[in-house]
């Protein structure tokens, strides 16, 4: 069988499959959802489709129907995700492809069966599909990472060099800017406009933090005298957002993100001692 | 294998039931210049010692094998030189290439996921990831 046929018969089989699934899935959501609602719905029936999607389609029985098909095609395409992993060439931008695909499904499913009331909830939950998406590829990449050094040794090759300390750091520092320049602003599109938990509580008092002691814990770990630039960085770097985003009264954390990194660094460098003594 | 310095000269006994298809084919290759495979060149047949071959692969509906001297032509498929080429240095890592292991002198990991062999005179090779699990079983990994 040619592989173009392989691949298509793994994309109907594969579809076929995701379609109960998803349709399963986004009944269980709404059961769950009802049966944990806060406060406690009237009566003994828990919906299974939204009010607005309901009235759309006039009765409940006709939008569960119809939620059916359209949670089953989003299954479907879910399903077919790791297809574009088994072609040899080009396995990323068929990946991007197919993530675009899914996000339009996502998006016009999300529309037809009126899930997302607010632009907010929606964005948010596209963001974590491509978070899934970038998770996914991270995790094969490592494992194609180890089938080739199992095979660099099997056939005798010598271990990869060494990257000098600086660009062992780059990462690291790319990741910082990432998080402190680039994160708060995509909460801030992505916060409630009564209640800004996600910039107000969230980033400084728990991703900053925990992002900066984890970070420099793994930096410390891997260069010996590079990390003690890292608190320096992750406290400078708060500083655009600081004055562009809040306003001095949050100049509290660079504060924050530079302790989290002195201790995560100092925790990496006791970590790298310990490990040498080992 | 019995190891015993009395012995004037290397010596195979086949021990079989019967002369099964098994046993001719075991035969074969003991035969002197048996391991040696006729590489093709216009008018011109050269016999090839497969512990020379860099890689062999499909192309235009004929197989070739390279070697660090030149490309030749074989006229055996690709799943026939699989059989006869030795499993241990031997296997493939692609549809259409069978690649020898010792001549391996580098191997690299894209980001986009690609893994490129290169071979003795830099001769580069793509490892499709569908052959990975195999040639980690060759290596005994």
């Amino acid at each position: 069988m040619s592989e173009r046929k392989e691949l298509f018969r793994e994309v109907l089989r594969r579809a076929g499959i995701g379609f109960p699934c998803g349709a399963a899935a986004v009944y269980l959501v709404f059961l769950l959802g009802g049966l944990f609602a806060f406060p406690v719905q009237e009566g003994n029936s828990v919906p299974v489709v939204t009010a607005a999607m309901v009235e759309q389609w006039g009765n409940p029985v006709t939008a569960a129907l119809v939620q059916f098909l359209w949670s089953g095609l989003l299954g479907a395409v879910l399903e077919t995700a790791e297809v574009p992993f088994r072609l040899e060439r080009h396995t990323w931008i068929w990946s991007g492809v197919h993530f675009l695909l899914t996000a339009a499904v996502f998006s016009l499913v999300g529309y037809q069966c009126r899930w997302f009331p607010y632009r907010e909830t929606w964005l948010c939950i596209l963001g974590l599909l491509l978070l899934c998406y970038l998770l996914m590829w991270a995790v094969r990449y490592v494992g194609w990472r180890q089938d080739v050094r199992a095979i660099r040794k099997g056939v005798g090759l010598p271990e990869e060099p060494e990257r000098p300390v600086w660009r062992r750091a780059v990462p690291y520092g790319l990741l910082a800017v990432g998080v402190e320049l680039m994160l708060p602003w995509l909460l801030r599109v992505l916060d409630a406009r009564d209640v800004p938990v996600l910039t107000g509580i969230f980033y400084p008092f728990l991703i900053l933090p925990l992002f900066c002691f984890f970070s420099s814990a793994s930096l410390g770990k891997r260069c010996r005298r590079l990390w003690l630039c890292y608190p320096v960085l992750c406290g400078a770097l708060t500083l655009p957002c600081v004055f562009l985003l809040y306003n001095s009264s949050a100049l509290f954390q660079a504060w924050v993100a530079a302790i989290a990194a002195l201790a995560g660094g100092l925790l990496g460098t006791l970590l790298r001692q310990r490990t040498k003594r080992g | 294998m019995k190891l015993d310095p009395a012995e004037p000269e290397v010596r195979v006994v086949i021990h079989a039931p019967a002369v099964t298809e098994e046993v001719r084919e075991l035969l074969a290759r003991l035969e002197p210049g048996a391991g040696l495979l006729p590489g093709f060149r216009g008018t011109e047949v050269t016999p090839l010692d497969p512990l020379d071959i860099l890689r062999c692969y499909g192309e235009d509906k004929g197989v070739f094998a390279q070697t660090e001297t030149g490309t030749y032509q074989l006229r055996l498929r690709l799943y026939e030189l699989e059989r006869r080429l030795p499993g241990d240095r031997f296997v493939r890592v692609s549809h259409s290439e069978i690649v020898n292991l010792r001549k391996v002198t580098a191997l690299d990991l894209s980001l986009t996921g690609t893994i490129r062999m290169t071979l003795t005179g830099g001769v580069t090779v793509y490892v499709s990831r569908r052959y990975v699990k195999k040639i980690r079983e060759v290596l005994g990994l």
